[in-house]
């Protein structure tokens, strides 16, 4: 095989390989739930927060130099997004099982593991999920779905969170003692799955 | 003066060209004019075939090469040791004041929503019988 046509085929190959993998590079956490806009009628209280990763850099700014909020600005150095929603209902029964498996569908797909999960015998409580998304190296995401009767609260990491550094912040924000250590995430974690 | 009419007419004048002529100029035409009868997947062919076609795909291969390493390297190595928020620039204008705030007002609502969740479930782990 010539030299140019050995050329030929890897400038081909290259380009393919870069068109396949694309998509997987450039795959993020960040969760489509939409769909839930429709409940902001129902709902009694809504917490609906979309910080991008500019308004991340612009409220880290703002964010000053004490312990505290030192802490913060250190945790969400990195992240590419912070989104939350979060509905109070007055009455039970105002989202469908199928509001909740759209969010669960998205955290199925690849990289997406499940870190805890909690099935509440207190009606009040309801459940509590905890998806994480991650690589062999970095955590890429974090996402919580909490659905009680009356309450349905998603909220969505996008980007490189350190565990190391969630862990010292246990407390401190009343971030809570996790059990998690590096590299092992899924494993500590008690699950009460349903 | 009609003489020399006569003459130039005859000499400017339409003449057929002798059958043998046109084989005679294919045959001195280079071998790229030539290439312009040629389909155009035989010309794509010639196209590659050209010297400078080599380097120009060490070229693309290294530019091609060294923009899948950078993003591969921003996407999955860099993050852990990036430094984002570097050339930070000074807040300027009370509109971006008020928005940094409203940011930071919400990123503590959220981060406190997140941590409220990651209690709860915490605590559902370390106690199972509630």
């Amino acid at each position: 095989m010539s030299a140019k046509l050995l050329f030929q085929y890897l400038v081909v190959s290259l380009c393919l390989g870069v068109t396949v993998t694309w998509p997987v590079v450039a795959q993020d956490a960040r969760l489509d739930y939409s769909h839930l806009d429709r409940l902001a009628d129902k709902a009694e209280n809504v917490v609906d927060v979309t910080l991008d990763e500019s308004l991340l850099r612009l409220a880290s700014r703002f964010l000053s130099a004490e312990k505290e909020e030192a802490a913060v600005k250190e945790l969400i150095q990195g992240l590419k997004g912070i989104f939350v929603r979060s509905y109070t209902f007055d009455q039970p029964g105002s989202y469908t099982a199928d509001d909740l498996r759209i969010i669960r569908d998205q955290t199925n797909k690849a990289g997406w593991k499940r870190l805890m999960g909690v099935r509440s015998k207190r009606q009040s409580s309801g459940n509590l999920e905890v998806y994480m998304m991650h690589d062999d190296r970095t955590v890429r995401g974090v996402a919580i779905l909490a659905a009680g009767p009356r309450q349905l609260t998603v909220v969505n990491i996008v980007g490189p969170i350190d565990i190391a550094k969630l862990r010292d912040l246990e407390g401190q924000f009343g971030i809570p003692e996790l059990g998690i250590e590096d590299g092992e995430s899924g494993k500590k974690g008690k699950e009460e799955d349903e | 003066m009609n003489h020399i009419e006569d003459e130039l007419k005859k000499t400017l004048g339409r003449t057929e060209a002798p059958e043998t002529l046109l084989p005679g100029i294919m045959k001195r035409l280079p071998a790229t004019s030539r290439t312009a009868r040629m389909p155009w997947t035989a010309r794509l062919a010639n196209f590659f075939r050209a010297p400078w076609i080599p380097w120009a795909a060490a070229a693309c291969t290294a530019c091609l090469v060294l923009l899948v390493s950078g993003v591969l390297y921003y996407r999955v190595l860099a993050p852990e040791t990036a430094e984002p928020f570097a050339g930070k620039t000074p807040v300027s204008g009370l509109a971006e004041i008020e928005q940094g705030r409203q940011a930071k007002e919400q990123l503590l609502i959220a981060l406190q929503i997140a941590s409220e969740k990651l209690t709860e479930a915490s605590q559902a782990v370390n106690q199972p019988e509630r």
